[in-house]
């Protein structure tokens, strides 16, 4: 008798242990395990927005902060694009200017970052930190082994109950890991309540669309939700979730409230099919999440959508409702600088003549050769884009008598391996994986080639050449870009010293 | 890029498609083609109210003009 009482126990022992297991694997661990959203009051003033930066229409800075609109983008490539990404801010912070204020480092002067997958590490990181990146980041990020942690995070029998989960997956645990490690549990919030640029956008793919999906309150009003308590680390994972190594990062999907001012632009932009096919579709794929909403937004690498992060730049400058079209008429001078990490890998399909299998080859193809093969036409638009308004400046100022206009002198800047003088350092760092795990020289090189590429950039040097030119009260109608002899050597290019290489790849 | 000029008796902003932003009245805007609602920001002594319109063939020489008039309060 005692031994059977004892078997029972054991018995419903056991039965506990496994009805907590379906308890935690099943419907209730969608709520537990997920961070929730809160759904938006309605309304298109709070929030994580560019004009609720300092700076914005209503602030006395208006003129001041906008007369210089400097924008960076930082492509995807995992360790490799974050570190590049990070030497260029490097030397971006030692480039000291005069103008518009005196005495700041062009640092100072970026209004925004937009990025994909590895280079939003770089960028989420300063937005909320500051010059903590250049103290505290190479330990947490560059130089850390992310990717074995994550290995060793899935090991722990524990979050193999929660792996089973239909709900959670290993994206979550990348979240965890990422909010861990590097971005101490920060939220949107954080970002909001700094209530200074550069306004981070933080761009992941909507796979259920196709679409790009920038974690940007102007996208969460969409979904009815508040980005506000949002967790960065989990932006951070959604833009960098790469396919078939990491799941999809899962949003609920609120529905939006009546009365957001910025739907009229969507709506007027479903009139424009036949006069503007960008704006019609751009419309009617932001407003699919209102009119024939899905309960869930399921998301992936920013990378499968633009990998170089530069279309949401491109977005703010050419849409009438984007924060840049909208100071448009206050800025004088724009920079765009895009980090391209883009490698080169070698074609192995071609050489074999037997049909490539579906996995993991043509899966694999299918998922990654749209990532690079739009960045060189992206980058190329925003230059066309940006210098359309300048030409029509200089047509404008040949006929005196007419209204006013103005257009920002544009600098577009692409800054990626393929601009490397020496074809076998150029090969070594084509060769460099795509990985949370970088052997430490390899990090340290690819940082100081980021800087040392942004140096000698013709166009940074001639838009630095323009600012001296500024601060020394030599207000001119043409740009140094647009001389004959492009031989500059600025004084902020001169003072710029990039870190030491080390001994990888070799000189 | 389209060009559009909106005619006021005064500098006033021109809020776009219910948008403030730095454009202002008198002076030559760019707006990408498409559709939009024009108006200019308060006192709302002026008629009318606001201006739908299409923007589309225009050129920095030839921009589309529009015009705001004062009304007495």
């Amino acid at each position: 008798m005692r031994w059977l009482l004892h078997r029972l126990s054991r018995l419903r022992r056991v039965a506990s242990l496994l009805s907590l297991a379906v308890a935690v694997c099943c419907a209730p661990a969608t709520v537990r395990l997920r961070p929730q959203q809160f759904p938006t009051e309605g309304g298109d003033g709070p929030g994580y927005r560019f004009e609720n930066l300092a700076g914005g229409p209503e602030s006395n800075e208006f003129n001041q902060e906008n007369k210089f609109f400097v924008c960076l983008s930082f492509s995807g490539g995992g360790t490799r694009a974050a570190a590049l990404a990070y030497g260029v801010m490097l030397a971006l912070r030692q480039a000291r200017i005069n103008w518009p204020r005196p005495n700041e480092t062009l640092l100072d002067e970026v209004d925004c970052i937009s990025s994909v997958s590895g280079g939003s590490f770089t960028a989420a990181y300063y937005g909320l930190f500051h010059d903590d990146l250049f103290t505290r980041f190479e330990d947490r990020f560059l130089y850390s082994n992310i990717q074995g942690r994550l290995l060793l995070k899935t090991l722990y029998p524990w979050n193999w109950l929660r792996l089973a989960s239909p709900y959670y997956s290993r994206i979550d645990l990348a979240a965890e890991l990422y909010d861990d490690q590097v971005f101490d549990h920060k939220r949107f919030d954080d970002l909001i309540q700094h209530g200074r640029r550069p306004y981070i956008i933080l761009n992941a793919t909507n796979i259920g669309t196709g679409n790009r999906f920038p974690f940007t309150q102007a996208q969460f009003d969409l979904i009815g939700s508040d980005l506000g308590p949002y967790s960065v680390a989990r932006g951070v994972a959604a833009s960098s979730a790469f396919p078939f190594l990491l799941t999809p990062l899962t949003l609920e999907n609120h529905q939006k409230l009546e009365g957001f001012p910025t739907l009229l632009d969507y709506q007027l932009g479903l009139e424009d099919y036949y006069n503007n096919r960008s704006r019609y579709y751009w419309s009617r794929s932001q407003l699919d999440y209102v009119d024939a909403p899905h309960p869930y937004v399921h998301l992936m690498d920013g990378g499968l959508s633009d990998n170089i992060g530069l279309r949401s730049v491109i977005n703010a400058y050419e849409q009438s409702n984007g924060f840049i079209s909208r100071n448009l008429p206050a800025i004088e001078r724009l920079a765009v600088i895009a980090v391209n990490a883009r490698t080169l890998s070698k074609d192995t399909i071609s050489d074999c003549r037997r049909t490539p299998h579906i996995a993991p080859t043509v899966a694999m193809a299918t998922a990654t050769i749209s990532m690079d093969n739009y960045s060189f036409d992206t980058v190329d638009f925003a230059s066309r884009l940006m210098s359309e308004l300048r030409q029509a400046e200089l047509l404008s100022q040949q006929c005196p008598g007419r209204p006013e206009f103005h257009a920002p002198v544009p600098y577009v800047m692409e800054i990626s391996f393929e601009a490397i003088a020496d074809p076998r350092v150029r090969e070594k760092f084509f060769g460099v994986g795509t990985s949370f795990h970088l052997p430490a020289e390899q990090v340290r090189a690819l940082i100081s080639m980021g800087c040392e590429l942004l140096k000698k950039d013709p166009t940074f040097r001639c838009m630095l050449e323009d600012v001296e030119r500024e601060a020394a009260g030599r207000h001119e109608t043409t740009s140094a870009c647009e001389e004959d002899n492009q031989d500059f050597h600025p004084r902020a290019v001169e003072q710029i010293t990039c870190p030491d290489p080390g001994s990888w790849p070799g000189r | 890029m389209q060009y559009l000029v909106v005619q006021f008796d005064e500098d006033r902003s021109v809020i776009v498609n219910m948008a403030p932003g730095a454009w202002r009245t008198n002076r030559i805007l760019q707006l990408q083609a498409g559709n939009y609602v024009i108006t200019l920001a308060p006192p709302l002594a002026f008629t009318p109210p606001e201006i739908w319109l299409e923007l589309k063939n225009t050129t920095v020489l030839q921009p589309k003009t529009i015009t705001f008039a004062k009304v007495q309060p």
